[in-house]
């Protein structure tokens, strides 16, 4: 009895500080003050604003990262967008957070129980296509005409990338060319130890994860080196560079049909598989990265610097800070990008990062505050407001310099201190995917600025010059959806990863049995059907042209 | 004279009837909550399941989507992945019967057999902890213990031994995944037959004693017949769940590399339902997955029944 009691009291105890906590959290922000007085300054522009406010609940991805006593709903960011927007638009916003790794399933959930927020959105284009179909979004085109016209000024045709069956069901985030999609980084202290060049070939790179496991150059014990850190999270990432080096040179048709989660099943891909088949069975890949798919033990073996090479979204390593906590635990350690998965032309040849951001969408459900939603995100498309969201607020993290390029004056941790979490910028900022100068030269120039306060130069401009050499193509875009695809598409992405782990991980011996039995599987889940349909919305899409 | 006696008789039902409510009612009072439950969240959702026989359109609800008749059960029947599913989840939940059922009524009778009440107190408690973990933590466990650079092959590979891939192999993943059954659940079923055993008449193992049984004769004659039926109630119950499983334990368990054994119905569902979004697939795949429990349930208990036992219906 006495236990129990014990254990009620401290339940009651632990709950009582956290609360006490949380409301600690609140009384330090200074932020909100500062603004204040920024916004009464402003407020008479906008008094034929006033009147009723417009309420407006705005989905927002939680990637469960917030620093202590920050939460999506309550942070620095999130406080001032709901204030600006407040005064400039009369428009109360509220954040409806959705956690990042299950966002499709909950947002199906919402909107099949229409209690989704006024604003959702996703990168599944599939799902979008779907929502179409079934009339479940609302057509944004008047809307747009009347409260967006900074949105019509700043995306003019790149609104057609929203359109579904001939109606603006979503708008479709904006991005600069941002080149190769994803970049590999390798420890290039343990090369230059080893008195070798950065790798620019495969052959090298084999070369040099054998070394690394051989000679354990960073010292970290011959069973420890994870030569090549691959792991298994929702995307292909880590092998699809890799395997796409070694795809045939393809038409235009098998291009279109080959795209998206198809583009790691190319044909010639398969020899890719098993080359990585083999480097995995001579140890040379992370031993359990299938069932790695927090992606923990990958972040760790890089950060704790066990990892030699890798292959990640473009700047991952340096926007989540991977570099600086390596630099941490190992002096000298240092991830330089590189490339060298040359296709059979000798040509570095990658998949072009999508220009495409988030799909935008109000449900048809919402329609009543499709009003709202369009002055919020007119609102966000003035490049001046955008800007403060992606750099956290000017005069507090940010400045202009001399060309108008932002630059942050303060430096991650320092953000992390004031409750930003790293990925807040991006996840607020949800209607372009960066700022674009027009230039590449001054687009080049941002992302060193961006940086400057964490890394050096010379590793931001290589990152950059990294995406940039090589064959870029424009991604192919259907503009008539794939149905085939939004019924089997999100199943089959799951086949397929799973079928390039087992591939990669079998014995030399079993690997063509295990290749064809994949294979089946996945043509079995509607592979072939979507072939199919995506070849004849091929030939409908030419002929309509 | 007739009617006089069935006017009396009808009388005194309904006088029967006024005092058994006056007498009884707050016990039904007691039922209307857990009725209202059964009806709000049980029976109530049963609705849904005509999404099955629909083509299901989020935006349109249920009522308002096209009939479409068996097609969707055409389609699941014609989709090996879903064969693969029921396979799996048959395979494993036989797995759980013959290696977890058991564990729990060896547990109560070890447990019975001490003498100090404080150890099996303290045993008790240590054993049913793990039912109280989540399958997240648990599986974050296993992967420390399992892994290739897990504890396990980190002893293996001391000894100069080759390690073993626990949770990549279908084989050795099927032994991790009723190992860890075991562990998690053992402690905790055995409150039920400890609960049983309380009920036994002492004198029963006094005369045992005095007849001489040893103590192993004594188990097997008299704390076993004690329990055999609570053992055959929760075997029916068993049997009757054959094609449910629970999704958070293969889900959390399960990796890309033993899909081939992993994937189960209740992870099929909500991969095909939730996150691709087919809904009226996974509904028929959950409708399907009813029926056969149901019939299996009442196959069971007539089994059971014809055997002389109680049973559960």
């Amino acid at each position: 009895m006495k236990g129990k009691k014990l254990i009620t009291l401290l339940l009651v105890l632990v709950l009582a500080v956290s609360v006490m906590l949380a409301g600690c959290g609140k009384n330090d922000e200074p932020a909100p003050a500062e603004d204040k007085g920024q916004q009464e300054e402003k407020a008479p522009d906008n008094n034929a604003n006033k009147g009723k406010a417009l309420k407006l609940k705005v989905e927002i991805f939680d990637r469960g990262n917030s620093p202590q006593g920050s939460t999506m709903k309550d942070n620095p960011i999130a406080n001032w967008i709901v204030q600006e927007v407040k005064e400039s638009t009369n428009v109360e916003v509220e954040f409806v957070s959705v956690p990042r790794s299950e966002e499709v399933a909950k947002l199906n959930v919402m909107m099949a129980s229409s209690t989704a927020p006024d604003i959702v959105f996703t990168y599944n284009q599939d799902l979008v296509a779907n929502y179409a179909k079934n009339g479940g979004l609302t057509d944004l085109e008047p809307y747009i005409e009347e409260f967006g016209p900074e949105i019509k000024k700043n995306f003019g045709d790149f609104l057609q990338y929203g359109q579904f069956y001939g109606k603006q069901y979503a708008i479709t985030g904006k991005g600069p060319v941002t080149g190769a999609a994803h970049v590999s980084y390798i420890r290039k202290d343990w090369v230059e130890k080893l008195g070798a060049e950065l790798p620019t070939s495969k052959e090298e790179v084999f070369t040099l994860l054998r070394r690394f496991k051989e000679e354990d150059p960073g010292n970290v014990g011959k069973d420890n080196v994870v030569p090549y850190a691959m792991a298994a999270g929702k995307t292909e990432k880590y092998y699809e560079n890799f395997v796409l080096s070694y795809a045939d040179k393809l038409e235009e048709k098998d291009f279109y049909i080959y795209d998206e989660y198809l583009r790691i099943i190319r044909p010639g891909t398969k020899e890719g598989y098993r080359k990585l088949n083999e480097l995995y069975n001579q140890g040379l890949i992370s031993p359990d990265f299938a069932l790695d798919t927090s992606e923990k033990q990958y972040k760790q073996d890089i950060a704790s610097g066990l990892a030699g090479f890798f292959t990640d979204d473009r700047l991952k390593p340096v926007d989540q800070g991977w570099i600086t906590a390596l630099q941490k635990n190992v002096e000298g350690g240092e991830l330089w990008p590189v490339n060298c998965f040359e296709n059979a032309e000798g040509e570095y040849y990658r998949n072009a990062g999508s220009r495409l951001g988030l799909r935008i969408m109000v449900p048809k459900a919402n329609e009543k505050n499709a009003e709202a939603a369009i002055k919020y995100l007119n609102w966000m498309a003035d490049m001046k407001n955008y800007a403060n969201i992606k750099y956290a607020m000017e005069g507090v993290n940010f400045k202009y310099d001399e060309q108008g390029i932002p630059e942050f004056t303060t430096t991650m941790e320092d953000r992390e201190k004031q409750g930003i979490a790293k990925t807040y910028m991006n996840d607020y900022a949800i209607l372009y995917r960066n700022l674009d100068f027009g230039s590449q030269d001054k687009n080049k120039l941002l992302d060193v600025k961006k940086y400057q306060a964490d890394y050096p130069e010379e590793l931001i401009s290589t990152i950059w010059n990294v995406r940039f050499d090589g064959i870029p193509y424009d991604r192919p875009y259907f503009t008539i959806p794939v149905e085939a695809d939004s019924k089997f598409g999100p199943n089959l992405k799951t086949v397929l990863r799973e079928m390039a782990a087992k591939v990669i991980i079998c014995t030399p011996e079993q690997f063509d049995q295990v290749w064809e039995t994949e294979y089946n599987k996945f043509m079995e889940a509607g592979g072939s059907k979507v072939y199919e349909e995506r070849a004849s919305v091929y030939d409908e899409m030419k002929s309509t042209k | 004279m007739e009617d006089e006696k069935t006017m009396k008789k009808s009388e005194q039902k309904r006088n029967n009837i006024k005092n058994y409510i006056k007498r009884y009612w707050q016990l039904y009072a007691l039922l209307i909550c857990p009725i209202l439950y059964f009806v709000i969240f049980k029976y109530g959702p049963m609705y849904g399941v005509i999404i099955a026989f629909k083509d299901f359109n989020i935006f349109a609800g249920i009522h308002d989507s096209p009939w479409i008749g068996m097609e969707i059960f055409k389609e699941v029947f014609a989709s090996s992945e879903f064969y693969r599913a029921l396979r799996n989840t048959f395979l494993l939940n036989l797995g759980d019967l013959v290696f977890s059922f058991p564990a729990p009524i060896i547990l109560a009778i070890l447990l019975n057999e001490l003498i100090s009440v404080k150890v099996r107190r303290i045993t008790q408690t240590i054993l049913y902890i793990p039912h109280f973990l989540s399958w997240v933590i648990i599986a974050g466990i296993m992967y420390q213990i399992f892994a290739s650079k897990g504890v396990i092959n980190l002893i293996i590979n001391a000894f100069g031994g080759q390690s073993i891939n626990f949770l990549g192999n279908n084989v050795n993943w099927v032994i991790v995944y009723l190992l860890t059954g075991i562990w998690q659940s053992a402690g905790y079923g055995t409150i039920i037959y400890l609960a049983a055993l309380t009920g036994v008449n002492p004198a029963l193992y006094d005369a045992a004693y005095v007849d001489g049984a040893n103590r192993f004769q004594r188990i097997w004659h008299v704390t076993l017949p004690s329990i055999a039926n609570t053992i055959t109630i929760l075997l029916v119950l068993q049997l009757g769940k054959i094609i449910n499983i629970s999704f958070e334990r293969p889900y959390m368990l399960g990796n890309a590399l033993v899909s081939e054994v992993a994937k189960v119905i209740s992870t099929y569902v909500y991969q095909v339902g939730l996150e691709a979004g087919r809904f009226s697939f996974a509904t028929a795949v959950g409708l399907f997955q009813s029926i056969v429990g149901l019939v299996m349930l009442i196959t069971v208990n007539r089994i059971v029944k014809k055997m002389g036992q109680e049973g559960v219906m």
